[in-house]
């Protein structure tokens, strides 16, 4: 008998088991959840948030295998606040709405301006959202926004979301910024956090008829001049400082972030021909080193050495040039330099006088100077950052053209 | 009364004038079926020979290989009706005298009626028969006896049946082919690291399955989730009806082409696979995922060589799916606990199971993976032999010969 | 009885279990919490001052073969300190275990089953290791010499994959909050190496005792190295101000890992690694309680024990209102019991003992002198 009790307690166990993790079940099914692909949060009148949500629908694959566009859904809400906005919305969609799919959260510039801890904590603290979802700052309406982006090469938005940042390697135009990493650099008393910059496209009547080699640099997002069935563009660095938006970097900036950051693998830049004046050369760098980065904090104004080295290869090609000798080699290097030079310290002095807002985290390469936590608090470097000087010395190699030597 | 005995068995008594003793000479000769090939332990590379019925064809095969003086072949009689002739085999300045006393000790002490078979003496030997792992490994073949056997086992063969079993088998001999050793080390590795994960496979997939679309979907990358709703899409069956409706059938499918009369065999597994699949999926009553998974599932089961062991594995993963049902990634990694507890708990003829993973040993000999064969110089030692060097250090003399070299 | 004896190995890795598991909740924090930058150095610092200690409780346990501490307390104060000490033994053992087992309930249920009543999950962990526990004695270590290196190549995994989100200036400025509280204060760190408990019980455990000091030293220099590697992976991810308080920050540091955009959510893979060694962890605890519970009173039937300590482990875990104040005990009252009980009681036990064996030998000489 006692083996039969046994049984009995066993199956009595199994039962109690299914039917108390049975409710987690229900809420945590494939089926029973709708996945979120992209957040938007704008501010609305009366104090509230108009949250923007974005789902896709499934890719039915047919039998004779093409499978037509995901098409997404977009519903947005107005709430007080985040978590009553996701819940009004599970009751509007009746599954409820689950975020660990999530890829991008986007803000608009003006609640960016406001103010955004506080949905970054709530966020940070849901289980559901990944630190790898990317933060957007939309100089348009969040809602717009994503109304707007649309998929051109894939299949479903996802997949686009997921590349979003990805050319950033090699043209220096986005910054990678996750939630995870925000989330970290707010609450670091020795950097500051940054988002992407996204805008809408719409081709700029105004512009001159020819796009100069300055224009191709200092554009950001909203002020491209692409055209095309995505509506969105993103081009360039929220600055942040603590968790208001104080700027915004355009694109020669953004290279210049990134450079410091050592987050490059290749950039491309125009520098002035020194051989044809009034001409320019395009140039394909790429870091030769890691950023050296030297901080001397004896003042209250802290002086901050940068040194980055750079190799390069000549991108355009002219008649009549030769790229061969070591003396125009040399010149262009050196022509790079000055343009580097001064791109780098003018973005510097931006984020120092004009934002006061250590994006680039010189602030932790500074850590090594004090010995107590006392003393870097003491110290309150991100005040100081605003008095900061910079000395900025690159070193530029271009090595030669690619394929045509001499023309 | 034992001249009587030997009379009633067919054999011939031999009486001498003016000896006081009659000899009872075994002269008869039963219609047996001749050795054939495995059917069931196939190997490409290595001999064709299978044991048959009569025990004395199957010593003689043995002792055909081992071709030693020291292969001790004992016979005892099990069974107090049928008296089932047994053979104990090992050899002498081998195995390890308490291991060949303590079988021989388990057989003389076995009060049952009949013996008919090997599969049933295994049971009754174990040393327990908990969860139904199995203890001792029973091959038809004569070469992977005398492997076991110049490694320090011993086999026991019962009279009518084509097995003879190996004592004491650790969890490591189950994945282990006969094959292995015939074959370069490079490709018998990889197969037994293939033959590792078919068992993980077999054991968990399909519970992991369940335990992630019920629990933990944010494991999923975005577009494996979107695949799998995607198929999931017209099925109305939540996923743990689905996975049993399926893996019951094809253990069904499998024990119907076993039964069927071997003519019509072939034709139960493409109605079973092919028509049955093709047609859930189409009829939108299983989803085409988890026909792969399931599929992968019993390719897997299938390429764990031992028979019994491949049984045992495909019978848990049974429980391991209702454990990921029951309570996700927590359900299974306790199963998995108590799973191996049970497997370390385990001891057959004194030999601990986990060997030689738990308790650990490196010594040489003991490893799953096989060394070079000319770096096989000791056999393992868990089985404590009296000789455990099995070939010299340098066995291939004709190549490191020194005194060849120096002149 | 051979079979309840233990290979070095083994023995190695029961050191390391009480270190495992408590890394996998909050102990990191903790250590990052009270010497903030500094914590790499303290670790280091601490773990020297441990592998000494270390050194003086073989040095100890060496006068008394193959004899634990309670058989040690039992020679110095007869059955009553005996007593005293196994029952003190058994609280810090079980009741440290249900707390912890509470605390990594909490996260999990928050992480993986929200809507599931705290109780049941604390409940299928205790139904798994009563099962495991009707197993024998070494089954448990085995199943935890082969979990622990996983666990150790999870973190050593979670570490190289994470690199490239490290930040190694977070480790300075080096002194963290200043000297005194890096090498004076920071001392309360000795609790991190709770697991050199297991050294007092297990001369009569081994296979081979002369691997004693072998086993003192790899098991603490391991210990060592797992949390330096801890502490570095939070240290240089997150901001070390961070004053925000996250459960389990390791698995949060889990949540980082991508490789590409396919290989990207591995944290459940960690988790379930650590699940076992929680269950492993759990399932020694009790055995090793049961042992200490026979010895004292002599009890033959093992098997009704297995039942009870499974209760008590269940009814002590869910004994705590709410997770702040298990949550309190595990930061606050924990590393004050470590220092009390594995530090300062056991060793002060063992020198008396020690004493009184020198005193006697003294006498013994003496009496053959004369």
């Amino acid at each position: 008998m006692p083996k039969f009790l046994r049984n009995l307690f066993v199956f009595i166990l199994i039962i109690i088991f299914v039917v108390a993790f049975s409710s987690s079940y229900a809420s945590l099914n494939i089926d029973n959840l709708a996945y979120v692909l992209a957040i938007g949060i704008d501010t609305s009148d009366e104090n509230e948030l108009e949250v923007t949500f974005e789902f896709s629908t499934t890719t039915a694959a047919s039998e004779s295998g093409s499978t037509e566009k995901a098409k997404p859904v977009i519903n947005s809400v107005k709430a007080s606040s985040l978590t009553n906005a996701i819940n009004l919305m599970n009751s509007y969609m009746g599954k409820e709405i689950n975020m660990s799919h999530c890829k991008v959260i986007i803000f608009s510039e003006e609640f960016a301006y406001q103010g955004i801890t506080d949905e970054i904590y709530t966020l940070t603290n849901d289980t559901q959202v990944r630190p790898s979802a990317k933060i957007i700052v939309s100089k348009c309406d969040a809602k717009y926004y994503i109304e707007q982006t649309q998929a051109e090469l894939e299949n479903s938005i996802y997949k686009y979301y997921e590349v979003l940042t990805k050319s950033s390697k090699y043209t220096g135009y986005i910054p990678n910024s996750t939630i995870g990493n925000f989330f970290n650099s707010s609450n670091c008393k020795s950097c500051q956090p940054f988002a992407i910059l996204g805008g809408i496209n719409q081709s700029n009547s105004q512009s001159d008829s020819s796009p100069t080699a300055e224009q191709d640099y200092s554009i950001k997002a909203n002020e491209s001049s692409i055209e095309g069935k995505n509506g969105t563009e993103n081009i360039g660095v929220a600055v942040f400082k603590n968790d208001q938006l104080v700027g915004e970097l355009n694109a020669l900036e953004t290279i210049c972030f990134l450079t410091i950051e050592n987050q490059l693998d290749r950039f491309l830049i125009s520098v002035p021909d020194p051989v044809n004046s009034g001409k320019y050369l395009d140039i394909y760098l790429a870091p030769y080193n890691y950023s050296q980065i030297k901080v001397d904090t004896s003042t209250s104004s802290p002086y901050i050495k940068v040194k980055l080295t750079f190799s390069g290869r000549i991108a355009s090609m002219s008649e009549d040039s030769s790229y061969l000798t070591p003396k125009v080699l040399d010149s262009i290097s050196e022509s790079c330099n000055h343009y580097l030079e001064s791109a780098l310290s003018s973005f510097l002095y931006k984020t120092s006088r004009e934002y006061n807002s250590d994006i680039n985290g010189f602030g932790l390469d500074a850590l090594s100077n004090f010995f107590t936590v006392d003393d870097v608090y003491n110290y309150h470097w991100l005040d100081n950052y605003r008095n900061a000087f910079f000395d900025v010395d690159i070193d530029t190699k271009v090595r030669s053209s690619m394929l045509v030597t001499e023309t | 009364m034992k001249l009587f005995l030997g009379i009633n068995a067919g054999n011939c008594a031999l009486f001498v004038e003016t000896l006081p003793i009659a000899f009872d000479i075994e002269v008869k000769g039963f219609k047996q079926r001749s050795v054939d090939t495995p059917n069931n332990e196939i190997v490409i590379k290595g001999p064709h020979e299978a044991f048959v019925e009569n025990i004395r064809t199957n010593t003689s095969l043995i002792r055909r290989i081992v071709n030693n003086e020291n292969l001790i072949i004992e016979n005892l009689e099990v069974g107090n009706v049928t008296k089932t002739k047994c053979a104990v085999c090992y050899i002498k300045n081998i195995a390890n005298d308490d291991l060949v006393g303590e079988v021989k000790y388990r057989l003389n002490n076995l009060e049952v009626d009949s013996l008919l078979s090997a599969g049933e003496l295994e049971q009754l030997i174990a040393d327990s028969n908990i969860l139904g792992i199995p203890e001792m490994i029973s091959t038809e073949r004569p070469d992977k006896v005398s492997k076991y056997l110049l490694n320090g086992r011993v086999v026991i063969i019962v009279n009518g049946t084509p097995y003879g079993v190996i004592v004491p088998a650790v969890l490591i001999d189950f994945l282990a082919s006969p094959e292995d050793t015939n074959l370069k080390v490079n490709f018998a590795n990889f197969l037994r690291g293939l033959r590792v994960l078919a068992t993980f496979i077999t054991l968990l997939l399909p519970g992991i399955y369940v335990a992630i679309t019920s629990f933990h979907q944010e494991i999923l990358p975005t577009g494996l989730l979107y695949s799998i709703l995607a198929s999931r899409e017209n099925v109305p069956f939540p996923i743990i009806v689905e996975i049993l409706i399926m893996e019951i059938s094809f253990e069904l499918i499998r024990e119907a082409g076993l039964r069927v009369p071997s003519p019509i065999g072939p034709t139960i597994g493409i109605v079973g696979a092919l028509v049955l699949g093709q047609a859930a999926v189409s009829a939108g009553i299983v989803s085409p995922i988890l026909i792969i998974i399931v599929a992968i599932t019993g390719i897997a089961s299938f390429a764990i060589p031992d028979f019994s062991f491949g049984f045992h594995i495909r019978y848990f993963r049974f429980v391991f799916v209702l454990l990921g049902f029951m309570a996700g990634f927590l359900g299974i990694s306790l199963g998995l606990f108590i799973y191996i507890s049970v497997l370390c708990s385990l001891r057959s003829f004194g030999v601990s199971y986990m060997t030689p993973l738990a308790p650990s040993s490196n010594v040489d000999g003991n490893g799953y993976f096989l060394p070079p064969i000319w770096k096989r110089e000791y056999r393992a030692s868990y089985v404590a032999p009296k000789k455990a060097q099995k070939q010299e250090k340098f066995s291939m003399k004709w190549k490191f010969n020194s005194n060849l070299y120096h002149k | 009885m051979s079979s309840s004896k233990i290979s070095t190995l083994d023995a190695i890795m029961l050191v390391l279990t009480i270190v495992v598991t408590h890394t996998i909740l909050s102990l990191p924090r903790n250590i990052l919490v009270s010497t903030d930058s500094a914590s790499i150095l303290n670790i280091i610092y601490v773990g020297i001052i441990v592998i000494f200690i270390g050194y003086f409780i073989y040095r100890l346990l060496k006068t008394f073969p193959s004899a634990d501490i309670i058989d040690i307390s039992e020679y110095l104060g007869g059955g009553l300190l005996k007593t005293i000490i196994g029952i003190i033994f058994i609280a810090y053992f079980i009741i440290t275990s249900s707390i912890l087992l509470r605390n990594f309930c909490e996260s999990i249920k928050i992480i993986y089953y929200p809507m599931t009543n705290i109780i049941y999950i604390v409940l299928l962990f205790v139904v798994a290791i009563c099962a495991a526990n009707r197993l024998d004695f070494s089954a448990s270590l085995k199943t935890n010499a082969l979990i622990i290196p996983l666990v150790l190549g999870s973190i050593i995994f979670l570490f190289f994959s994470n690199m490239n989100q490290f930040t190694p200036q977070r480790m300075f400025p080096i002194f963290g909050k200043g000297l005194l509280d890096t090498f004076i204060l920071g001392l309360t760190n000795l609790a991190s190496f709770g697991g050199i408990v297991f050294l007092y019980f297990l001369p009569p455990l081994l296979n081979k005792p002369e691997d004693m000091k072998k086993i003192t030293f790899i098991s603490i220099g391991i210990s060592a190295i797992y949390l330096v590697l801890c502490v570095a992976t939070l240290l240089f991810m997150f901001s070390f101000f961070l004053d925000t308080n996250e459960i389990t920050p390791l698995y949060n540091a889990t949540r980082y890992i991508e490789f590409g955009n396919f290989f990207q959510r591995l944290e459940s893979v960690f988790l379930l690694i650590w699940i076992l060694a929680f269950a492993c962890y759990l399932s020694i605890i009790s055995k090793f309680s049961m042992r200490i519970f026979q010895k004292i009173t002599n009890i033959e039937n093992k098997k009704a024990l297995i039942d009870i300590f499974g209760l008590l482990i269940f009814g002590i875990s869910i004994f705590p209102k709410n997770y702040a104040v298990s949550n309190m005990f595990e930061t606050k009252i924990y590393p004050n019991l470590v220092i009390g009980i594995v530090f300062v009681l056991s060793i002060s036990i063992l020198i008396l003992a020690n004493l009184r064996k020198k005193k006697q030998n003294n006498n013994g000489k003496e009496n053959s002198n004369a």
